[in-house]
Formats: structure tokens, C-alpha cells, sequence
């Protein structure tokens, strides 16, 4: 098995942009900081720098995305199986999803010096942490644990997510590829909502929330970040299997 | 011994056979000529042999592995293709590091020798290469693998003549040093009839000749004269094709020529590669 290459080719492929992306966040931070360091003291409670983590989730779906056509390609043409193509880049985007994470949770120590810093983490289970520091919060190691395996399966699921979509695109004809890419998102766009505006009576929407609040553990009180941890690691999974069974029988095509 | 056997391959593109029930063995160290007309197979042979595709039914097996999705049989072969399967904004030199990853014994020193002999500049871009560049830089990353079984698919497209006289004597040269098995596929057959040692011929996705290129030659030769002479002297002979000129009519034959004296007025002569080719693939 060839797994070592592959991981080590796509690796060094997402070195540059992770590298640019963490400098444009810490150059937008710095800028974002100009204010605290020229007003001087209790500015820091003023500016509000918060959210990035969510440019993160969609960052590393794009190089989910961008992490199969010209690598498989390039792969096929270097005598290298499906099977290790495969396991080979799950293991450079798990590798990313832990750097990428990494990285962000430290982010949650180092910004709130500077900022009134909220990680998306922290702003979405709040309530689990009520009554603590958000300060003290940030060099609690078992929040930063949680935060950091938190935001690890995110990421991963989005890799997951932008992995498999590509790889699904590659199998489809161009005419089903243009039904899918049309089709899906007027589905849940328009025909959904018509349909549960006019003939449900909302249901779809009341099950549809009800699924997200649940899968995100929301159901209870405090909220439980780890049944979230379960779900992205359910989507992880999935969209991987599915990838696998799209990669196997790929072929390579023209152009 | 290290062979490619091809067991029983078929291969369909929609309502198109590509490849008919296929069955040939590539052996240790020959150069291979793969020969057909357009759209004969040649590609889809090759491009299955390197499990870029899916067979529809039959084997291949690469030193005694089958080759679907085995990195070990797959390690054992280089596939050098017309395609451009190179990342965009890859570097020739970069290029070759890389094979150095996929294939431990890709030899830089002499890939990076062969650039300077084609004034193939290793900063340069890979899409920014000629037609003629981009195969060389393939070429010279076939030759550099190192690998038992090099398959090349029209090896020389647009090179100039020079490049392809260089390349050939280069391919002898590496073959000589390291022997190994060289397929060529190519619609060059004149310029290749001199390097290959075995000839597969391919006619609408079937094997139609596989021999020694001695043995190929020894089988087809040509009868010239008077028509009248000539199609008496092809009765009950394998005629491959005929050409004729005013009075005067040339035809070709298939089969071991008898050493009986020939008729008045009849002349014999031997066939090249090409015209045996084109009268094996018209027929």
C-alpha cells in the first residue's frame, strides 16, 4: 500500500493555503486589535472578535472539495490504487482537521488578551459553562479539550462532507451532475417549503429543528457539546463510506 | 519470471466493443510494438493493464498478482499516456521528485542527465510545456522509473524527428543497461520496426498477430508480374491484399514461402513491417 505517499502529497497540498488562511485571520485580528492597543486600557471590552471558527468549517469543506480530481488524476497516472488514494487523503484530512483545530483553539487562549473573544464554540454552548468566566474559561483545560475535540469533528465532517461531494460529482454524468447541482438545492429551497408551507402545515420544518436542536444536544439542560460530537462523527463517517464506495470503481476520464 | 497476462479481457464503451475476449502474455525484457489502426484497442489495453479502467470481464495479472487494485502489481508498471495527468502549476523538477516518492527506484541523476540531452528545462512549468516537450518529460519519467513493464502510449507524439531518432537510441541505451519490458504503442510502425522485438497486432479489439518480429517478417513476403501470372500463382495461397499498376499486379501473401522456383516473369520480395500492418489491418 502506497498510504504514506498519498498522505504525504496531499499534506504538503494543504500546507500553503492553511498557512495563508491562519495569517489573513491573525493579520484581521491584528487590524482588528489597533483600537485596543491605541486606546489602552478596558478597550479590549469593546471590540468584538468572534466567528472565525465558522470561515474554518467552510475552509476546510473547500479543501475537501479541491482534494480529489487533479490528486486522483496525478495518483492514477503514478500507478496508485483506489484504496490507498483513499485512505490516504482521509488521513491528510483528518491531520488537517486536528492542525486546523489545534490552531483555533489556541486561538481561544491567546485572542481573548486583546478582545472580547468568543469562539464559536463558547457562543453556541454557553449555557453548559454559565456561571464561570468566560476569561477563566479560556485556560480551563477541560473546556479546551472539549472545545478543541468540538471543533475537530466539525471540521472533519465538512472535509468529509466537500470530499464526497466531489468525489460523487466525478462518478456522475454531466447530465445527472447538472440535475443534482439544480435539483437538490431547488428541492430544499423552493419544492420543500411550498410543500410544508401549503400541504404539511409546517411539520417538516417543526421535524427539522427538532432534528438539528437534538443532533446538536440541545434537548436537554445544560446543553451536552458531546452528542454534537456524536453526530459529526455519524456525518464523518458517512460521507466517507460513501466516498469509498464512489472512489472504488472510478475511472479516469478525459480531460 | 516477471510477465503481464491478459486472460479473456473484454472491454464495451456504451454499444462499442473496445476489446474482445483478449488474451496475450507480455514476457520478461522485450520491447513490445502494439500495433493497430485507430480506435483498434491499443489505448483501452493499456490503460487497463495500468487499471485506469475496469475490465468488463477477463483478468490481468502483473507477476503473477492480479492488477485491480493491488499497489504491489500496480508498482511493478509505468504507464506513460498521451493524457495530461499532472497537477497544473507542477514543475518539471518537482514532477520528478514526486515519482521519486511513488517509485523508489526512479533514478533522478539520469532523469535529470536525459532533460539536458532534450533541452528539457526542469523550472518550467508542466502545462506550459509544447505537445512535443510534454511527452518528452513524460518519456524521460518512464525511463527513469525503473519499473519491470514500461508502457508507452504513442511515445512520440510531437516530437520532431531529431527528438524521436534521440529518444530511440536512449530507449535501446536504457534497455541495455537495465533491461526490462517496453510496450509500445504507435502509429509510427516504420520508425519502431527497428527497436521492437515482439509484435502484437490489434484488429476491432482483437488479438489478430502476436510473434517475433523474425518470425512476423519470415511470414509475408510479395509476388510481383503479369496479372494473369499472378493470380494463377495465388491460387489456394493466404492473399493479405493486391495492388495493381497497368499490366503489372502486386500481391501480398501470408504464410511461409515455398522454395520451388518461381514462374516466368514472377518476382519475389520481402515485406516491411508497415506493408504486412497495412495489409493485415485492411484485410
Amino acid at each position: 500500500m502506497k498510504i504514506k505517499s498519498v498522505f504525504y502529497y496531499q499534506a504538503r497540498l494543504f500546507c500553503t493555503p492553511v498557512l495563508v488562511y491562519f495569517l489573513i485571520v491573525i493579520g484581521l485580528y491584528l487590524i482588528g486589535c489597533i483600537p485596543a492597543i491605541v486606546m489602552k486600557d478596558g478597550a479590549e471590552q469593546t471590540i468584538q472578535f468572534s466567528g472565525f471558527d465558522i470561515s474554518g468549517v467552510i475552509f476546510i469543506f473547500i479543501m475537501g472539495l479541491c482534494s480529489f480530481k487533479p490528486s486522483f488524476r496525478f495518483f492514477i497516472g503514478n500507478s496508485i490504487s483506489r484504496k490507498s488514494q483513499f485512505w490516504g487523503t482521509v488521513g491528510s484530512l483528518i491531520a488537517l482537521a486536528a492542525v486546523m483545530s489545534l490552531i483555533t483553539t489556541l486561538f481561544s487562549v491567546f485572542f481573548p488578551l486583546l478582545t472580547n473573544y468568543s469562539s464559536f464554540f463558547y457562543i453556541i454552548y454557553n449555557a453548559a459553562y454559565a456561571g464561570l468566566d468566560p476569561k477563566m474559561l479560556y485556560t480551563s483545560v477541560p473546556f479546551l479539550l472539549t472545545c478543541f475535540l468540538w471543533t475537530f469533528l466539525l471540521f472533519l465532517a465538512a472535509a468529509a462532507a466537500g470530499y464526497f461531494l466531489t468525489v460523487f460529482a466525478y462518478r456522475m454524468s454531466k447530465a445527472l451532475k447538472l440535475f443534482f447541482f439544480i435539483g437538490v438545492p431547488v428541492l430544499f429551497v423552493v419544492i420543500i417549503p411550498i410543500i410544508d408551507t401549503y400541504l404539511t402545515q409546517m411539520t417538516i420544518s417543526h421535524l427539522l429543528v427538532k432534528a438539528v436542536v437534538q443532533s446538536m444536544g440541545f434537548a436537554g439542560f445544560p446543553p451536552n457539546p458531546y452528542i454534537a460530537c456524536i453526530t459529526f462523527t455519524g456525518i464523518t463517517v458517512v460521507f466517507f463510506v460513501l466516498s469509498y464506495l464512489c472512489i472504488r470503481r472510478a475511472v479516469l476520464k478525459e480531460g | 519470471m516477471k510477465t503481464i497476462e491478459v486472460k479473456g479481457i473484454s472491454k464495451n464503451f456504451k454499444d462499442t466493443r473496445a476489446l474482445d475476449n483478449v488474451t496475450l502474455t507480455f514476457k520478461e525484457n522485450r520491447i513490445y510494438g502494439l500495433l493497430g489502426r485507430n480506435g483498434a484497442g491499443k489505448s483501452t489495453l493499456l490503460n487497463l493493464i495500468s487499471n485506469r479502467l475496469f475490465p468488463d470481464s477477463g483478468s490481468i495479472c502483473v507477476c503473477g498478482e492480479p492488477v485491480m487494485e493491488n499497489d504491489r502489481a500496480l508498482s511493478y508498471l509505468f504507464c506513460m499516456s498521451d493524457q495530461d495527468l499532472y497537477p497544473e502549476g507542477m514543475r518539471v523538477e518537482a514532477a520528478f521528485q514526486w515519482s521519486g516518492v511513488f517509485y523508489p527506484d526512479f533514478d533522478m541523476e539520469y532523469a535529470k542527465s536525459l532533460s539536458k540531452k532534450f533541452g528539457l528545462r526542469l523550472n518550467k512549468k508542466i502545462k506550459n510545456l509544447s505537445t512535443g516537450y510534454a511527452s518528452i518529460f513524460k518519456l524521460i519519467v518512464a525511463l527513469s522509473c525503473n519499473v519491470p513493464f514500461v508502457l508507452l502510449d504513442e511515445p512520440v507524439l510531437g516530437l520532431d524527428a531529431n527528438h524521436r531518432d534521440l529518444f530511440y537510441r536512449e530507449l535501446l541505451d536504457a534497455y541495455a543497461n537495465n533491461p526490462r519490458t517496453f510496450i509500445i504503442s504507435t502509429h509510427l510502425i516504420e520508425e519502431v520496426a527497428g527497436i521492437i522485438e515482439q509484435v502484437v497486432i490489434i484488429k476491432e479489439g482483437k488479438v489478430i498477430l502476436n510473434d517475433s518480429m523474425e518470425n512476423v517478417l519470415s511470414m509475408g513476403y510479395c509476388i510481383t508480374g503479369p496479372v494473369a501470372a499472378v493470380d494463377s500463382y495465388a491460387a489456394g495461397k493466404k492473399l493479405l491484399g493486391e495492388n495493381v499498376l497497368g499490366g503489372l499486379k502486386s500481391a501480398y501473401f501470408w504464410g511461409q514461402y515455398d522454395t520451388d522456383p518461381l514462374p516466368q516473369g514472377l518476382e519475389r520480395s520481402s515485406l516491411d513491417l508497415q506493408k504486412l500492418f497495412i495489409e493485415l489491418t485492411n484485410a
